[in-house]
């Protein structure tokens, strides 16, 4: 299972939205954050924890966890940092999933995932979309997902469709046959993410 | 405060971090504020925010958890003016 989240800084930073009073305490722990601060702004400090938090939620859902709306009971404990990666663990109320942060200049993403990666890959690509409005945004990024999927696996996008679950997580068919990877969509300001999680032997070369 | 004036002050904040004005126009109790509304998960923070300065409040974590709809966060903040 896999999770993902994508924040435009150009959304963001602007209005100092992570910085407003209330908010920090509201998102995260101070022994989430203080570990952060030691290498990056604090507002960015946040953002990249809540990036961390929304795809952990995602795997959390995934897993069959109810939906509640509690970032402080996902916590994201860092374990290295090289260059601009963050990776950690985030334990949330009914697991602890593996957590990557990336930030760049225009964008952080995070993913999370269930197991450990002998077995599986990820692959995972960031896609520029329209900023407005949001339902353009959405079908923008599925298109584009669909091209990028049925690109790495030899066959036309037309076959390929999204559809959701009951608890609102995309997943890839083709025809009527639901594709056996897993699969999150992000999308923030002018950025969409794609994240594919799969077996090693898959055909999908992302 | 009565229920129908809390209903309105709340859909004031809630409108303004929604993007899909024609979604907003079908509000109801039931509305889900991300699903239903596609408000950005992070600005649910800035409505409990903006409730708690509207209001005079205190949000608690345990509350903030359950307003995912309309409904659910009148019924917070309905008891947090109670108290």
């Amino acid at each position: 299972m896999i999770g993902n989240d994508i924040i435009s800084l150009a959304e963001v930073l602007p209005h100092q939205q992570a910085l407003r009073p209330g908010f920090c305490d509201k998102v995260c722990l101070p022994e989430e954050l203080q570990p952060l601060t030691t290498y990056f702004s604090r507002e960015i400090c946040i953002w990249a924890l809540w990036a961390a938090k929304e795809s952990a939620y995602k795997v959390y859902r995934q897993a069959g966890g109810p939906a509640l709306f509690a970032p402080k009971k996902n916590t994201f404990l860092l374990h290295s940092i090289h260059n601009s990666q963050l990776k950690g663990i985030t334990t949330t109320p009914n697991g602890r999933y593996h957590s990557r942060i990336l930030l760049q200049t225009e964008y952080i993403m995070a993913e999370s995932w269930s197991a450990n990666l002998d077995q599986y890959q990820i692959a995972h690509k960031v896609m520029a979309i329209p900023n407005k409005p949001y339902a353009l945004q959405s079908a923008s990024l599925k298109e584009k997902v669909m091209d990028w999927v049925a690109q790495n696996l030899g066959m036309h996008a037309e076959s390929l469709s999204i559809s959701k679950s009951s608890i609102g997580m995309p997943y890839l068919k083709l025809g009527n046959k639901r594709l056996d990877l897993s699969l999150s969509l992000s999308h923030h300001g002018h950025f969409g993410l794609c994240s594919i999680w799969v077996k090693k032997n898959s055909p999908f070369l992302g | 405060m009565e229920v129908q004036e809390i209903t309105e002050k709340l859909k004031g904040l809630i409108e303004t971090y929604v993007e899909d004005k024609a979604a907003f126009a079908n509000i109801n109790a039931e509305t889900h504020l991300i699903e239903d509304l596609k408000i950005n998960s992070a600005h649910l923070v800035d409505i409990i925010l903006d409730a708690e300065e509207v209001f005079d409040i205190e949000i608690d974590d345990e509350s903030a958890e359950k307003m995912l709809t309309v409904q659910a966060a009148v019924d917070v903040v309905a008891q947090k003016l109670a108290e």
